[in-house]
């Protein structure tokens, strides 16, 4: 079956796939929560991880009922967290490795 | 379909009020959202709270279920009495991506369709009618072998994905397709394929795949970004003496010229032998491990013993100031 890969998308495309009005992927934009490539909206370029964040930011506010700066903070600490975690697993196999195998 | 307790699953009492209900709603969405939490089941936990809030904090809905409760009991088979009509399909606020269970499906009736359409029709530029709605994104995550991550063969993928129609859910749809894999994918990557995700309503286009990467962990090396490390025993004179040893790699055997007087912990560099980059290879890394042999004999203790009052070497001199 024919597949086709999207790396990165426009604003509108954003739009679609965070069904979103442009407004608010702005606002997302405007604290921080994705940095897209590119000086003015038009030329923005957003790629999967930051519509995957930007996902995941939708739903913390929705479902937790949060402030997009809130939102922020969330992810800044939920990315830290996951970055420790990966970091302790992949120490942990290691050292078991160094010192059991 | 199963009766739900929703006030139970909120840990409510039945005549609690709704500020009552929206503090325990924020309580555990706290600690189930599955983009925060670590328990093994807070999606399902997650979907269970989210549908009981969606009915107690809404009036109308939380009045017919007041009604029907009396017929049920959590966890119970249920079947609503003889003679009782839903009242029609209902406004659901929530628009999470929670798939309600068939208890809420039943007796509210229609609602994921109706949540779609809506956020469907805000989303893009309003000219879409009601009946008409993109697919839901779907994402699933896929696992794959570091050997398969350097091949230019296409893997396939299996995944199911909702349905619904105008009377409701129906059974899922089961989907396989052919996907090649990326050159350099990473852990945790996420690839999209377009028109791949759940099925349009009406003239909707259908939504997009998300494959989240997951890199399935070896037996042999360890992955860090693109490189790869591998812990390779030496016994103490491989490593005083120097020695040429065969190390595995992900594509065939290699030699590895061990230098003299090699330490415990030491890294060497073996370029272009990691997972595949965008435009390359990343490195792989043997780390070496210096083994002792399990068990010695007197005449291998003998030769210890030679080289103990020959070497003249003392790790621990530092503690001795």
């Amino acid at each position: 079956m024919h597949t086709e890969y999207i790396v990165s998308l426009r604003l509108v495309d954003a739009c679609h796939a965070l069904e979103l009005t442009s407004p608010q992927v702005l606002e997302i934009v405007a604290h921080g929560i994705v940095a897209p490539t590119g000086e003015t909206p038009e030329d923005w370029l957003f790629d999967l991880q930051m519509i995957s964040t930007a996902k995941r930011a939708l739903r913390l506010q929705r479902d937790l009922q949060l402030e997009w700066s809130a939102v922020a903070l969330v992810l800044e600490l939920i990315e830290e967290r996951d970055r420790l975690r990966d970091e302790n697993i992949t120490l942990r196999r290691r050292l078991q490795r160094f010192l059991h195998d | 379909m199963d009766f739900k307790d929703y006030y139970k699953t909120l840990d409510v009492a039945t005549d609690a009020d709704l500020k009552t209900i929206k503090t325990a709603y924020r309580r555990l969405a706290r600690k189930y959202h599955p983009d925060v939490s670590t328990e093994h089941d807070a999606e399902k936990q997650f979907k269970e709270v989210s549908e009981a809030y969606e009915v107690l904090s809404d009036d109308k809905k939380r009045a017919e279920y007041d009604e029907l409760r009396q017929y049920g009991r959590s966890g119970q088979s249920f079947e609503p009495p003889p003679g009782w009509q839903r009242s029609g399909r209902q406004e659901n606020q929530s628009s999470g991506n929670a798939d309600f269970s068939d208890f809420f499906e039943n007796i509210f009736g229609g609602g994921r369709f109706h949540q779609n359409a809506g956020t469907g029709g805000q989303a893009f530029d309003g000219s879409e009618d009601f009946g008409s709605s993109r697919g839901r994104d779907i994402e699933v995550e896929w696992p794959l072998l570091l050997e398969e991550t350097l091949s230019d063969e296409s893997r396939s993928i299996e995944y199911h994905l909702p349905h619904y129609s105008e009377t409701g859910r129906q059974p899922d749809i089961r989907k396989s397709l052919k996907v090649k894999i990326p050159a350099g994918v990473a852990d945790g990557e996420r690839i999209r394929i377009k028109g791949q995700g759940a099925p349009g309503f009406g003239n909707g286009p259908a939504g997009d795949l998300y494959l989240r990467v997951r890199l399935v962990p070896h037996p042999l090396f360890d992955v860090s970004g693109h490189d790869l490390t591998i812990t390779v025993p030496v016994t103490p004179w491989e490593a005083a003496l120097g020695t040429s040893i065969t190390v595995p790699t992900l594509t065939g055997k290699i030699s590895l010229k061990l230098a003299a007087n090699s330490q415990s912990g030491q890294r060497l560099r073996i370029k272009e032998r990691g997972l595949k980059t965008k435009t390359g290879h990343g490195d792989l890394f043997a780390l070496l491990k210096v083994v002792m042999p399990p068990s010695t004999d007197n005449e291998t203790r003998e030769l210890w013993q030679t080289l103990a009052s020959k070497a003249g070497f003392n790790p621990r001199k530092d503690w001795e100031v």
